[in-house]
């Protein structure tokens, strides 16, 4: 299974919360990443999240999405289970998985 | 430097010293006249040796010049891209940040790809340095609070979100820098 961040969600993610703006973390958390997450977790499978193709990540919407996710699932390594795809910024997986390994501290 | 010129000066003097008491003596020299074949082809792959070193070697300086300036230019850019970001009544805009960093990412991450295209050898630590000083200033940058698509910087973080600003720049200057050294 496959989430393309920029197709399926927006070409511009945006803050962390949905009351800071639209398309938030909060909001692709509570309608794409956690049901595909839960998916891929029922199938024994890998999720792969497509980080190509946006205007760019904050921070916050990284760490809100990825972190949280960790945080949700405290006895599984999140990475385990997804595969990330950034072609156009390299460092953004090592950024995202400093994320999700903050979360599990 | 002065000091440096005083020696050049001394050197040269005392070698025209000695060419003048060699040229005085110059009865003791005996020139043979017979040509020696072994010896002229030893001179002609001399002159060929010195005359493709010196080529070989200008060419490898030009070449060197040509990739430190290209890799000049990148970090050149990743500051000018840097300097955008400019807090204005502890206000950013949040989509002009985003993209702002998507572009300085984009931008070391082919830095790095130069560097280690070319061979040149940059200090790693200071390529790491300026990696970490980029996440960390997207850090406090991107993640303040936002409001009506701007970013809003509380006082205390709007002054350290300057500093690491201007750190980043620093090592910015130091590798470019480190870069002509090399």
């Amino acid at each position: 299974m496959t989430v393309n961040i920029a197709k399926d969600f927006s070409i511009t993610p945006g803050p962390r919360t949905i009351s800071e703006g639209s398309y938030s973390a909060e909001l692709f958390l509570n309608t794409i990443l956690r049901a595909a997450f839960k998916n891929v977790l029922s199938q024994s499978k890998v999720l792969t999240v497509n980080l190509d193709g946006t205007a760019g990540f904050a921070t916050s919407f990284l760490e809100e999405s990825f972190g949280c996710l960790q945080r949700e699932n405290p006895s599984i390594i999140v990475e385990d289970h997804i595969h990330f795809i950034s072609e156009e910024e390299p460092y953004l997986l090592e950024e995202i998985l400093e994320y999700i390994s903050n979360a599990r501290k | 430097m002065r000091g440096n010129k005083k020696t050049i000066y001394i050197l040269i003097f005392l070698v025209g010293l000695l060419i003048g008491y060699l040229s005085t003596q110059w009865s003791y020299f005996t020139i043979d006249k017979n040509i020696n074949p072994i010896d002229s082809i030893g001179i002609i792959v001399n002159i060929f040796l010195v005359v493709f070193i010196s080529n070989a070697l200008e060419k490898r300086k030009t070449e060197n010049r040509v990739e430190k300036d290209i890799i000049i230019d990148k970090l050149k850019n990743i500051g000018l891209v840097s300097g955008k970001i400019i807090i204005v009544d502890n206000k950013f805009r949040f989509s002009s940040a985003t993209s702002i960093f998507k572009d300085l990412s984009t931008e070391i991450s082919a830095l790095k790809t130069m560097i280690n295209y070319t061979g040149l050898r940059f200090n790693e630590n200071k390529i790491m340095e300026l990696r970490s000083r980029y996440l960390e200033f997207k850090t406090i940058i991107t993640g303040q609070v936002v409001h009506n698509d701007e970013l809003q910087f509380e006082e205390i973080n709007k002054n350290k979100s300057i500093i690491i600003g201007r750190k980043l720049k620093e090592i910015i200057y130091e590798l470019i820098i480190d870069c002509n050294k090399l």
